[in-house]
């Protein structure tokens, strides 16, 4: 048995932990298949898709995009329109008018990238010539994002977004992390158990980076177990498909700075998430090791859980250091990636995203050497106190 | 082996719980006697490192214990007073988590820890959550992560606590079958606990060392102080008073008192008897009679 399995198996293994994600994970099933965040036109495609009342064109349509089918798409378009001034119904017709957006969208995609490439190479050569070596970097650095960029393949990939922008598990795994640090060392402290971590020599010496290192992995735990469930639960209310077409294929995501597809694109996220928990996590873990000796851990518990969900609510952040430090805004990558957004560093242009991604993997490194360090010195014991008071708190 | 603690102070702010503690301590059980807030477990826990001391220095065969660093955690074992376990671990779980902990080499942990369940008879439980076990089952568990690392010296704090008398009889068993080739030292208040198997005994009050030797010594210093005297029930008070009463048993003659005291409390009846180490403690720390 390892130490670090260990180390998991005593501090989240627990009836109570267990008990708690269970009823998060209940929570968050709940949340989306009640959810009222799903738009009039989503609520509509999910019954009609429900009803397999489009099954057959949509499968027809489905796959490579070729200058037939998009003439059937516009036929059907118009036949559309033309029926709804006649009142002539006609289920085909119906679905093309309905998709037919969308098709166009995909079907000229890359045409319309490439013009939008095309402006940037521009603009970089003129900031070139102006001598404003920032504003060229930035505008090279969209042509390279975006270009080449196309879409082979056709699938009503519209539904992701909702999959995408769905971030109550994340903060449901938040709550779940806070319960967690909680007993990394309050309760050792309490319990008494301490002891025997500070009278043996792995115990001073590697305990806390073991400690940090199993809690990571409990996130990371709860990350594919959230995430299995939002993925399946979004896919079969929405029955999604296209899971190998590129991100840009929802109209919503034209500007994506992401250009995998939307499986990638949805590791990806779940990708910032995790270190966004992680460096909020580890902030956590280490004031609950300098606080450990009173009850206060649980105040400041409750205090932060109120403090994250007031801070995720606000909608609009601008683009600032400040910004790059809140891990709340990493907690919800998705609007982050939507578009090309970024800041300067060293006089240097670099997405929000990424600057904000490695402004979290510093964070949550500074926050855990702090932590290990300060415990292997012990400066949280205060002289004037017995080192430990006997308190049953395990359960 | 020798470990020497030299003119060791702890303070609590203005309370002073070690007052220039010195001793010295080699092969064999030592018995650190003392009433509750003595300083007992205050100078275990500065022997053990969890609380620094103010001043003073521990030597390990000569060496600062500050300049040893892990080396002297390698050599220490340590039972907390009514150690805690963690619930849902298994015994063999615990033994193996604090096996890791004490850096024991990984081909040798099994091995380990059958043996020392074996030695503290609880290898039938191996397999039981900690949460499950008995107040003396979870003592000779903490006996067992104390021997781990085959530490030449062993500090157990108040091991007998909440035991019934036959887990006490056993533990004290258990611990001289251990003690042969290392330092042990148990502190408790408890007399009979070491009576039968400390080597030598230390006597702690307020922080101060009042005496360390043997217990042969201790009890020799007492003869001609505790005396016999069988009297009638009305007078057991007056004589509580007077004396330090060790025992009272009433028998069909009177209630024959135990009384420690240097001068013969009946020259008439009283009758000198041999002292026992549950007389040198009343001695030093119970409540002084008038006379």
């Amino acid at each position: 048995m390892k130490l670090w399995y260990l180390e998991l198996k005593k501090m989240f293994f627990t009836r109570h932990m267990l008990f708690l994600i269970l009823i998060f994970f209940l929570v968050n099933g709940g949340r989306i298949i009640l959810g009222s965040r799903y738009d009039l036109d989503a609520i509509m495609r999910r019954s009609e898709k429900k009803a397999g009342e489009f099954e057959a064109y949509e499968q027809a349509l489905a796959g490579e995009m070729t200058a037939e089918k998009a003439h059937k798409v516009k036929e059907g378009h118009e036949a559309y329109f033309a029926a709804l001034g006649t009142g002539e119904y006609d289920k085909e017709n119906n679905y093309y008018g309905l998709i037919y957006d969308l098709y166009r969208y995909q079907y000229d995609y890359a045409r319309q990238m490439q013009e939008f490439t095309n402006r940037a190479k521009e603009n970089a050569e003129l900031f070139d010539r102006l001598g404003n070596r920032f504003d060229a970097e930035k505008n090279r650095q969209i042509a390279g994002i975006y270009e080449n960029r196309f879409i082979r393949n056709f699938y009503d990939c519209r539904d992701f977004k909702f999959l995408f922008s769905y971030d109550f598990s994340t903060l449901l795994i938040l709550l779940l992390a806070l319960a967690g640090s909680f007993r990394l060392f309050y309760m050792e402290y309490q319990n008494g158990t301490q002891q025997f971590l500070l009278t043996s020599v792995n115990g001073k010496k590697y305990i806390a980076f073991i400690k940090l290192g199993a809690y990571f992995f409990f996130l990371f735990v709860l990350i594919v177990v959230f995430s299995l469930e939002d993925v399946l639960l979004h896919a079969v209310l929405f029955r999604l498909n296209g899971w190998l077409n590129p991100v840009y294929s929802i109209p919503d995501y034209q500007f994506c700075i992401f250009s995998g597809n939307m499986l990638s694109y949805y590791l990806f996220l779940w990708i910032l998430r995790y270190m966004a928990i992680l460096s909020i996590s580890g902030f956590f873990a280490f004031v609950s090791f300098l606080i450990q000796h009173y009850v206060i851990p649980i105040f400041f518990n409750i205090f932060a859980v109120i403090f994250t969900i007031l801070l995720s609510e606000r909608s609009s952040f601008s683009f600032t250091f400040a910004m790059l430090l809140n891990p709340i805004r990493l907690m919800e990558p998705d609007g982050l990636a939507r578009s090309y957004n970024s800041i300067s560093l060293f006089g240097r242009p670099m997405p929000v995203l990424y600057a904000a991604f490695i402004a979290q993997i510093v964070l949550t490194i500074v926050f855990a050497a702090l932590l290990i360090g300060l415990y292997r010195k012990q400066i949280c014991m205060i002289s004037g106190k017995e080192p430990v008071k006997r308190r049953k708190v395990y359960d | 082996m020798e470990i020497e603690l030299k003119n060791i102070t702890k303070k609590y702010g203005a309370n002073t719980a070690l007052d220039d503690f010195s001793a010295v301590f080699t092969t064999g059980v030592y018995g650190l006697l003392g009433p509750n807030g003595s300083g007992k477990s205050t100078l275990i826990n500065v022997i053990v490192g969890l609380l620094k001391r103010n001043s003073g220095e521990i030597f390990f065969d000569g060496k600062s214990v500050s300049e040893l660093g892990e080396t002297y955690l390698e050599n220490i074992g340590y039972l907390p007073q009514y150690p805690k376990f963690y619930p849902n671990y298994t015994v063999y779980e615990f033994m193996h988590y604090m096996s890791v902990l004490k850096a024991l080499d990984k081909k040798d942990i099994p091995e380990r820890i059958d043996s020392l369940l074996t030695l503290v008879n609880l290898e039938a439980y191996k397999d039981r959550k900690t949460s499950a076990l008995s107040g003396g089952m979870r003592q000779r568990l903490g006996i067992a992560q104390a021997l781990l690392n085959n530490p030449r010296f062993l500090i157990l704090d108040e091991p007998t606590a909440g035991l019934d008398p036959l887990e006490r009889i056993r533990f004290r068993n258990l611990i001289s079958g251990i003690a042969e080739e290392r330092t042990v030292l148990l502190a408790t208040h408890i007399v009979s606990d070491i009576s039968f198997i400390a080597n030598r005994i230390l006597l702690l009050k307020n922080g101060k060392l009042l005496l360390m030797d043997k217990p042969e010594n201790l009890l020799k210093a007492m003869n001609g102080n505790v005396w016999l005297l069988t009297v009638s029930p009305e007078l057991v008070m007056e004589y509580q008073k007077r004396f330090q009463i060790s025992n009272v048993r009433y028998t069909e003659a009177g209630c024959e008192l135990r009384i420690v005291s240097e001068k013969c409390p009946d020259v008439n009846q009283a009758d000198l008897v041999l002292p026992n180490l549950e007389d040198v403690y009343l001695y030093y720390f119970g409540e002084r009679g008038a006379e």
